[in-house]
């Protein structure tokens, strides 16, 4: 017993390394106080391997389950959920490692760890952790093989190289199982809510720095496939929030009762509507970006009155949805409370701005358009800057922005200009989304990327209704017209990905893009509409879900007999085929007598063991291995002799 | 190996028979050793004895030479035998005013070299590689050994002041090693009470001569292998290969001298074709010296490597 758990503690290294590597990805993930209890147990653990302590007594054992147990709870405050959930099967796979006895606790450890890795989907679902657990498959499979080997002989390469093979024949059995399983809607499965839990992107409130946060960003946010050409860059606003509220410092959504309807006219111009999916990277936020602005979508969306697209829930996958926006239509609606909420400005701030805006508003002859025409030549020709780095605001930021430091970025202005229209009784609100977007360089679809983040305002005229002024492009035109990377900006703020020289690399990086964005529409992205599209490229129809159980049922079973008639095909190869079958039968009947065959015995040595047992069937034992031996080791043939040996075969009973 | 089958008796076989009759008669309970030596020397193969001394090394090898007709030459091993006391040394003759080439005594068809392991590398070596090529090379010139030529060498276990034992990398050139270990006690008794061995090998009558044993080799060399016994000797050393008890697996000479060895066995057995018992036998002596076991389990070093190796590749 001692040696014996001796032994397999000494085998055990792969297996600690195996837990590690399994874990690699949650560390950054763990609070201090469960990484540090996993190092202590990692340490435990290699002194027990090198026979220098022995494996700890079932009460230490009792002891420090416990004690993992209360670190999880002060840590988590719980052992429930995903986080302490993953946390929790890592300490406890740790533990496991000092109470083995058998084979069968090192699979139960490996078990363990394949569950493990298969979590790793909840944080994310991308092309690289596909990559990474399936190398991490193969490594655990490996330890299985040797594991499952009573004589432990195989070298590393060579049960890498058979894990290997064995992954690679399961392929397509996925496949099968991938393509056709009904795809049920979550909640039933999916990701766990506390997934994503921290993601880059937009936020539904705006201050000074929030959006500039993120223009460092190569990230991308979303992928848009058009159908047809994609309107020119300038028209490329992709609406996100409406932030009507202002203290002063931040705005903040104040949406209308749900069940107020935005009031649209479409344009009527077949030209200026576009039809396009979006392919959204997951935000953990509830709005959807869509081109200003849109008229159709399909599934179920909420659209607000002002415009804005919501999902049922966070977006915590990736997801795809299909719209149509129409770049000239109308927003009509404006409600009484609505006209008072978009002139509401914080009471006693920013006196001087107030005076400016009045007196502006005067001298353009209270004519709105006028007026907004001279707010953003103000913008342009009175040395504002657009900038990255924008000094700090005091209290007064609208007074210290308009007229002391006049360098903002696009939530400055948008925030200035909203401030100026208000102060001279215009309605207006800040939008915020992105703007613009790069075709991809060899595939056709467009990515819009954090960088592209942007702010900036609506007016209500009373004779076309909200209309989109862009007070960016009176400072920067060309931030709008070629995009972020060209408008004069800082470059070491910029992503990398944006303003790279090199070729080949920008190159890579696309084609990674591409391939990624299949990725997430074949694979992470396959949902059920997916699924039947797919299948009617096949022809199928409407399949119900029970279709789909039957056609897996009916593909599992034929690739299972493929894999089986592969099996015996190379095994008739190898083989004299017919005598050997028959010895095999030969060697059933005597095992079924209590007699079986060891894998490594030649028949001449079987046949002695035998005798011994069966005295009585001594002549025909002989008769049958002298035939076997010479039919399959003999390299005569001799159809006579097939035949005798068959007959004696088919005849053969055990006696006594 | 029990009768399954009436064997043909050709001559070779019954000659062989004969020859291993004779030998265990004088060599008494050995007859498994004795049959893998007459393997061994059918295969063309050469013996290592490993054994301590006074077990019957050096009787075992007269015996051999006297049955089989063959002139025989022992080759004592010291640490101050040098190469040329081995090969052989050219002189020069006066008169003519030539060099003549003066035979070692490794110039006939049957050497024992005794003790081996007591020689210089030097010596060893001069030894091996004429055991190699069947030829010895002297001042440039090339001479032939005598056919058929056969070595057995032994070599004391122990290790002792002065001696060098073989590598591994030479240990590959004799085809078997064999242990020849204590006689039980009946055997042991009988050779207490028997006559001296030495005089015993005197009256042994030879069964062949060295032309008979060409012959009787090139038709063992002819014996008949089944494709799935291929297969086999293939997964023996694949499995070798792959298999962490071993620093290195079998190399392709060892394939062969398996193959060839289970051949002479088949035609000593009196069988047309090698069958697997023939590998599976002849394994221990072929491969023990040829592998080094680096398992550090204590379960596995306690198996040699044919009993590890045979038990864990299935039969085809």
């Amino acid at each position: 017993m001692v040696t014996n758990n001796h032994r397999l503690t000494t085998k055990l290294t792969p297996v600690l390394l195996g837990i590690h590597v399994v874990a690699i990805p949650l560390y950054p993930h763990l609070p201090l106080q469960v990484l540090l209890v996993t190092a202590v147990l990692t340490l435990w653990t290699l002194l027990i391997i090198s026979g220098r302590i022995s494996q700890p007594g079932r009460f230490v054992m009792l002891l420090l389950t416990m004690m993992v147990l209360a670190v999880l709870m002060l840590s988590y405050g719980t052992i429930l959920g995903q986080q302490p959930g993953s946390a929790m099967l890592l300490l406890l796979s740790f533990l496991k490692l000092f109470e083995m006895k058998s084979a069968r606790d090192i699979a139960i450890v490996i078990f363990m760890g394949l569950f493990l890795i298969a979590s790793k989907f909840f944080y994310s679902q991308s092309l690289l952790i596909a990559i990474y657990v399936f190398v991490v498959v193969v490594y655990l499979t490996s330890l299985l093989i040797v594991f499952s080997d009573r004589l432990g002989t195989t070298r590393f390469k060579a049960r890498m190289y058979k894990s290997l093979r064995m992954i690679i024949q399961a392929v397509p059995l996925m496949l099968i199982l991938f393509v056709l399983f009904p795809r049920i809607p979550s909640p039933l499965w999916g990701v766990p809510k506390d997934a994503v839990a921290a993601t880059t992107g937009i936020s539904d409130e705006m201050s000074p720095g929030s959006i500039n946060r993120l223009i460092g960003s190569g990230e991308v946010a979303f992928r848009v496939k058009f159908n047809g050409d994609p309107p020119t860059r300038s028209d490329l606003y992709w609406r996100g929030l409406v932030l009507s509220n202002y203290d002063g410092r931040t705005w903040r959504l104040e949406n209308a009762p749900a069940e107020a309807l935005p009031l649209l006219v479409p344009s009527g111009d077949e030209k200026s509507r576009y039809r396009y999916i979006v392919m959204l990277e997951p935000h953990n936020q509830r709005w959807l970006y869509a081109l200003e602005t849109m008229v159709e979508y399909e599934g179920q969306l909420a659209v607000t009155r002002e415009m804005q697209v919501l999902t049922r829930s966070n977006v915590i996958d990736v997801i795809s949805y299909n719209m149509r926006s129409d770049i000239k239509a109308e927003n009509r609606g404006l409600f009484e409370p609505e006209r008072r909420k978009n002139l509401a400005l914080p009471a006693g701030l920013n006196s001087e701005s107030v005076s400016f805006a009045r007196g502006l508003f005067k001298n353009s002859n209270r004519e709105d358009r006028t007026y907004i025409g001279n707010v953003l030549k103000h913008f342009s020709e009175m040395g504002f800057k657009y900038t990255l780095s924008p000094p700090l605001l005091g209290e007064n930021a609208m007074d210290e922005f308009l007229f002391d430091t006049r360098r903002g970025f696009c939530e400055h202005f948008a925030s200035a200009f909203v401030y100026l229209m208000r102060a001279a009784g215009i309605p207006s609100r800040v939008v915020i989304g992105y703007q613009g977007g790069a075709m991809h360089p060899f595939d056709d679809y467009m990515i819009v990327r954090q960088s592209d983040a942007h702010a900036w305002a609506e007016v209500w005229l009373e004779d076309e209704g909200w209309v989109r002024v862009d007070p960016t492009a009176a400072v920067s035109p060309t931030r709008i017209e070629e995009g972020i990377e060209h408008a004069g900006l800082e470059r070491g703020l910029l992503p990398s990905i944006l303003i790279s020289d090199n070729v080949i690399i920008q190159r890579a990086r696309f084609m990674w893009d591409s391939f990624h964005n299949n990725w997430n529409q074949w694979v992470v992205g396959y949902n059920r509409k997916r699924q039947q599209e797919l299948l009617e490229m096949f022809g199928f129809n409407n399949a119900t879900s029970s279709d789909l159980a039957m056609w897996l049922v009916v593909s599992m079973t034929l690739a299972g007999s493929l894999v089986a008639w592969l099996v015996i095909r190379r095994e008739s190869i190898k083989q004299v085929d017919i005598i050997r079958l028959y010895y095999d039968r030969f060697c059933r009947k005597l095992e079924r007598a209590g007699v079986p065959h060891r894998s490594n015995e030649g028949a001449t040595e079987f046949m002695a063991r035998v005798v011994k047992i069966f005295p009585a069937n001594k002549q025909e034992l002989a008769m049958i291995t002298g035939d076997y031996e010479h039919l399959r080791y003999g390299g005569v043939e001799d159809e006579n002799r097939v035949r005798r040996y068959m007959r004696a075969v088919r005849r053969f009973k055990v006696k006594g | 190996m029990s009768a399954t089958e009436p064997k043909i008796r050709n001559a070779a076989t019954e000659v062989l028979q004969r020859a291993a009759d004779n030998i265990s008669r004088i060599i008494l309970g050995k007859d498994e050793q004795i049959r893998l030596a007459l393997t061994c020397l059918v295969a063309r193969g050469h013996l290592l004895i490993e054994d301590l001394p006074g077990v019957g090394k050096t009787t075992l090898a007269h015996a051999i030479a006297q049955v089989m007709g063959l002139d025989f030459q022992r080759i004592q091993f010291t640490s101050d035998l040098l190469p040329a006391d081995v090969l052989g040394v050219a002189v020069y003759d006066r008169e003519r005013s030539v060099f003549e080439f003066h035979q070692g005594p490794i110039f006939s068809n049957f050497i024992l070299a005794d003790e081996i392991n007591r020689a210089t590398p030097k010596t060893q070596s001069a030894l091996l590689e004429a055991m190699e090529e069947s030829q010895v090379t002297v001042d440039g010139e090339t001479r032939d050994l005598p056919q058929p030529f056969f070595v057995i060498a032994t070599q004391n276990p122990m290790h002792q002041i002065g001696t060098y034992a073989l590598p591994e990398s030479q240990l590959d050139r004799f085809l078997m090693r064999l242990h020849l270990g204590f006689p039980d006690r009946e055997a042991e008794r009988e050779l207490l009470q028997g006559e001296e061995r030495r005089d015993m090998i005197e009256h042994i009558k030879p069964v062949l001569d060295g032309v008979q044993l060409i012959s009787i080799q090139k038709q063992a060399a002819g014996i008949h292998v089944a494709d799935a016994l291929l297969d086999y000797v293939q997964s023996l050393l694949e499995f070798t290969r792959n298999s962490p008890m071993f620093e290195f697996g079998l190399s392709p000479r060892g394939g062969l001298a398996l193959l060839n060895s289970a051949r002479a066995l088949a035609l000593i057995d009196g069988r047309e074709f090698v069958l697997p018992e023939h590998i599976k036998q002849v394994l221990p002596a072929v491969v023990n010296h040829r592998l080094v076991n680096t398992s550090d389990e204590l379960e596995i070093k306690k198996q040699t490597a044919a009993d590890f190796i045979s038990a864990s590749v299935p039969v085809p």
